[in-house]
């Protein structure tokens, strides 16, 4: 499994590797910005994507719209990882076809309970 | 009292004019006190006259140290609001260098572990310590997100901060060209019985939403919990 980490602050970039990586997938690639992950998007095929929202200039939530506003990218399935918990950010980011949402702090067990429920 | 605005800002400058429109009226006020500060009592008893005279010049005074303390709030090249922004994205700098190396540190106390773990003759109490230990480096990992979650939060407060100083300079300037009333006019330091209240709030105090529920007996944004997201994917 091939998937994009997305984050703008290098240490989270770098846990969630380690947390991967602990739970068994080692094909990590990351990107610091929105913009710089629909550009990795667009030139590779990933399994899955797991995004920051809050980033500059393009967010998490716009990446999202991004990528299912894309006819060769709208299924790929996608997890946004952040802090924002308030009910009205999730419902918007689900209406955008997010396909699960994990809130910071999180441990191994729900990274990999969260990536197994969107995998399959 | 005369204004000592002499002309009208051009009409698309938005701020200029509302600094106009704003001297015009603390003028007006600031005269009408001052005339009515100065009447004589008539029908009145003195008393009550005397204690309404004392009001409208404690009124008078007030206006002229706002205008005075507006004025004081000079654009100069390093501002306390600079600085409090320049320490908080050092105080993002300093976490940032911790967590990378606290995660290194971590890294290398993995690879110990896994490398120990394929050592030949390792009995089943040494595999449980194997075990404890990667454990304990994965929890390490786990808390290091704290780094990201405080820069966050800094970085919407310096974003903040920022917004403030942009729109204060602005209006001082505004008002400097305008009122032509200059810093040295106002009191070097905030003397007022609640500015010690500037610091923000204590970090033990109460959060909005405990003060949203002992008002009106419910939080005003209650953050989701990971169950309560769990299940509108449900």
């Amino acid at each position: 499994m091939k998937i994009l980490v997305v984050d703008d602050f290098p240490s989270m970039r770098r846990i969630l590797r380690n947390l991967l990586n602990k739970i068994g997938i080692v094909d990590v690639d990351e990107a610091s910005d929105g913009a710089e992950a629909f550009a990795k998007i667009q030139a590779t095929k990933f399994d899955l994507v797991i995004s920051d929202w809050n980033m500059e200039p393009v967010t998490g939530l716009d990446l999202l719209r991004r990528v299912r506003g894309e006819a060769t990218t709208s299924a790929l399935p996608f997890i946004m990882v952040t802090a924002e918990s308030k009910t009205e950010n999730v419902i918007e980011a689900k209406k955008a076809g997010v396909n699960n949402y994990i809130v910071k702090p999180f441990t191994a067990e729900v990274l990999k309970a969260k990536i197994s429920a969107v995998m399959g | 009292m005369a204004s000592r605005m002499t002309a009208e800002p051009a009409a698309h400058d938005t701020a200029a004019r509302v600094a106009f429109r704003l001297e015009q009226i603390t003028d007006r006020l600031h005269g009408e006190v001052l005339r009515l500060a100065g009447m004589q009592a008539v029908a009145e008893p003195d008393a009550e006259l005397s204690s309404l005279r004392h009001e409208l010049q404690g009124m008078a005074d007030l206006i002229a140290e706002t205008r005075a303390e507006v004025a004081g709030l000079l654009p100069i090249p390093h501002s306390r609001l600079t600085s409090a922004s320049d320490e908080l994205d050092a105080v993002v700098e300093a976490t940032e260098r911790a967590a990378v190396e606290i995660m290194t540190a971590a890294e290398r106390a993995q690879e110990a572990a896994q490398t120990l773990r394929t050592a030949p003759g390792l009995d089943a109490e040494a595999v449980a310590n194997v075990d404890a230990i990667e454990a304990a480096m994965l929890d390490v990992f786990i808390a290091c997100s704290f780094q990201d979650l405080t820069g966050q939060r800094i970085r919407k407060v310096v974003q903040a901060l920022t917004y403030i100083e942009k729109r204060v300079l602005s209006l001082t300037t505004l008002w400097e060209d305008n009122v032509g009333l200059s810093g040295a006019e106002a009191p070097a330091m905030d003397d007022r019985a609640d500015s010690h209240l500037l610091n923000g709030p204590s970090a033990s105090g109460l959060q909005q939403d405990d003060i949203d529920t002992i008002l009106h007996g419910e939080p005003a944004s209650e953050p989701a919990s990971q169950s309560d997201i769990d299940a509108l994917f449900a």
